[in-house]
């Protein structure tokens, strides 16, 4: 009897364990369902979010922040803090210790004291007319640049060969030059000069007459071979069909050049011509690295003339005038480069390739 | 008859002779720079073209022992290796950076419509051909008053813009690809940044590569900026432009200094060596070839 109430008893607990266990089984079961329901769902919403315009603006908004705040610190603020530079003057003890910038009681004091300077000072006067010789023997030496291109591009015999060392003066740094160029004017023309009966030194830096000519003769020699690079990378873009069929109807090398070349060419040429005006007012010509700042007045151009105001731990005194002569100049540059762009676009050749 | 000779043969046969002299006119600099960088100073004074009587290669060793900068008011010493070091963060950070921000512009603008997008194109277009001058002084007043004038690594950050040739350079090529496999990599789930770093940059590498080594080179012959903005951090061509202008140093001669212009160029030079097919090949102004 006793044998047959234990079995009864364990046979209850037994039913009632094997109840709570598939209960806890079942409980798991939905939770891991559940659980697993959410995270699909959240996943799913990942992914239709990665697409959605919210997705988009945050990328966008992230690869530009730092760019466009760059931009508008180094670009905006500092071309409207050069504004204000130029209605202001240097004032010896106010703002600090040594001083700080206050409004010029003459609003137009420094730009009035430019264009006197102008009229008045021999550096200025000279930097007027070096500066327009050089835009205009750039100018002169661009149809030599354009025909050698030309030829290089033609496949003359040894045209790899002259690409490689046209290449040169883009890659070797203008102060190595200056110096190799300076040790020759210095030291290897007076030798060569006395195998042609000249034994006096020119000594061409040192003379006030032919210190100008001496870096003008260096300016062009440079940038002869950069363009050159430049004209036959555009070159040999044209179309070789093009040339074919030209060729088909006998036309020479030189015809090719005036008839398909140029026009094809002509927004490069543009390209030059149009950035070569901003060149009359920023083109220092490599003074400074020959002569530092103390280039005799001979040689000046506007471009050093606004370059030593700044270099070489200058005054900052000095910050408002130069910024004055920088917004005369960019007042001038303006305009003369949209009309050379509009003339260039409305007369100069229109071809597509 | 005779004039169309002189038209088909003569012509070219001039320009020939004078491009075989002034790429002559190139080399030789090059070659009387080496000459000179191993000779000693007498017999360079006494016969500027002479041949090296004695192979003198320890200059180069003195260069980068004795030649040397002083900077800020202690006058502290910076000599050739600091300014190696100088270079190299510079002209690689500088790079680096440049590239990079114009080219994630270039990728947002040409890939995305988003109103910003032509606002920044003509940005671009505009400041290009608007010419501003004399904005240093200004330049100068925001980075001190940033705390990032003569600080290094302020340079560095100032070179992220997206305006100038690069941006158009890149503007072009990203136009040009084609926005089906960006396609594809959204509907397996890819993110707009995996999109632009795995698929669409790495298809522009040619450009990439060409814009950054231009850029490097460019940074590395710099000598105007680093005198205006970092006169405390000399790079090697502001020292080349020192030793030039003032002679304190020890050894400041003719021939150590050549031998710092030999050494200041010959990094370069192997540079374009590597890669002057690509650099060539590629160059031109109206858009680099992907």
């Amino acid at each position: 009897m006793k044998k047959n109430k234990i079995e009864e008893r364990e046979g209850w607990l037994s039913r009632l364990w094997g109840r709570v266990r598939m209960r806890v089984s079942d409980w798991c079961y939905d939770l891991s369902v559940r659980i697993h329901q959410k995270t699909r769902r959240k996943k799913e919403k990942r992914r239709t979010l990665r697409h959605s315009a919210r997705a988009q603006s945050r990328f966008l908004f992230c690869v530009l922040v730092y760019p466009v705040t760059v931009f508008i610190i180094f670009y905006l603020v500092v071309n409207v803090r050069s504004i204000l530079f130029a209605f202001q003057q240097y004032e010896w003890g106010v703002g600090g210790q040594s001083g700080g910038f206050v409004w010029n009681t003459d609003p137009l004091g420094n730009f009035k004291d430019f264009l006197s300077a102008l009229a008045t000072d021999q550096r200025l006067i000279f930097a007027t007319k070096n500066s327009l010789i050089l835009y205009a023997l750039g100018l002169v030496m661009m149809p030599l640049q354009i025909i050698c291109s030309f030829l290089v591009y033609k496949k003359i015999p040894f045209a790899n060969t002259f690409k490689v060392f046209l290449f040169l003066p883009s890659i070797i740094s203008s102060i190595v030059m200056v110096i190799v160029y300076r040790y020759f004017i210095n030291f290897g023309l007076p030798e060569l000069l006395v195998h042609f009966g000249i034994t006096e030194n020119p000594r061409l830096f040192d003379n006030v007459e032919t210190v100008f000519p001496v870096v003008v003769v260096y300016n062009l020699w440079l940038s002869l071979g950069t363009n050159i690079i430049l004209y036959t990378g555009v070159m040999a873009r044209i179309s070789d069909s093009l040339i074919e069929s030209g060729k088909l109807d006998g036309m020479s090398m030189w015809e090719e050049l005036w008839y398909i070349t140029i026009p094809l060419i002509f927004p490069t040429i543009t390209v030059f011509l149009v950035t070569g005006v901003a060149g009359i007012f920023t083109n220092q010509a490599n003074l400074y690295a020959f002569f530092g700042k103390n280039a005799s007045a001979n040689a000046y151009t506007f471009g050093y003339y606004l370059f030593i105001m700044v270099a070489d731990e200058a005054p900052i005194s000095e910050y408002p005038f130069a910024s004055a002569a920088g917004l005369l100049f960019t007042a001038v540059a303006v305009p003369i480069t949209l009309l050379v762009k509009y003339v260039l676009e409305k007369f100069g050749p229109n071809a597509e390739y | 008859m005779v004039k169309e000779k002189i038209y088909r043969q003569v012509f070219p046969m001039l320009f020939f002779v004078i491009l075989v002299i002034y790429c002559i006119s190139l080399l030789f600099p090059l070659i009387w720079m080496f000459f000179s960088s191993v000779r000693d100073n007498m017999s360079f004074v006494q016969s500027p073209f002479g041949w090296p009587e004695e192979w003198l290669f320890k200059n180069y060793g003195d260069a980068f022992q004795y030649l040397y900068v002083e900077v800020g008011s202690t006058g502290q010493r910076v000599y050739m290796i600091g300014m190696f070091a100088n270079t190299i963060v510079y002209a690689v950070g500088c790079s680096v950076v440049s590239v990079l921000s114009h080219c994630v512009v270039a990728y947002a603008v040409a890939k995305y419509k988003f109103r910003l997008a032509k606002v920044l194109y003509t940005t671009a277009i505009v400041t290009m051909i608007l010419p501003i001058v004399g904005n240093m002084p200004s330049t100068l007043e925001i980075l001190r008053l940033l705390g990032l004038y003569d600080n290094i690594w302020g340079l560095i950050l100032k070179s992220g813009g997206f305006t100038g040739v690069a941006f158009l350079i890149f503007y072009g090529t990203f136009k040009s690809l084609s926005w089906e496999y960006a396609e594809a990599a959204f509907i397996d789930g890819a993110s707009h940044a995996t999109v632009m770093f795995r698929i669409m940059i790495p298809q522009t590498r040619n450009v990439v590569l060409v814009l950054f080594l231009t850029t490097f080179i460019q940074h590395w012959n710099d000598y105007t900026t680093p005198l205006l903005i970092m006169p405390s951090y000399p790079t090697i061509s502001f020292g080349l432009y020192q030793f030039m202008n003032n002679n304190f140093n020890a050894v400041s001669d003719s021939p150590h200094i050549m031998a710092a212009c030999m050494i200041a160029t010959l990094p370069i030079f192997l540079l374009f060596l590597i890669f002057k097919d690509k650099m060539m090949g590629n160059m031109s102004i109206g858009g680099l070839k992907g």
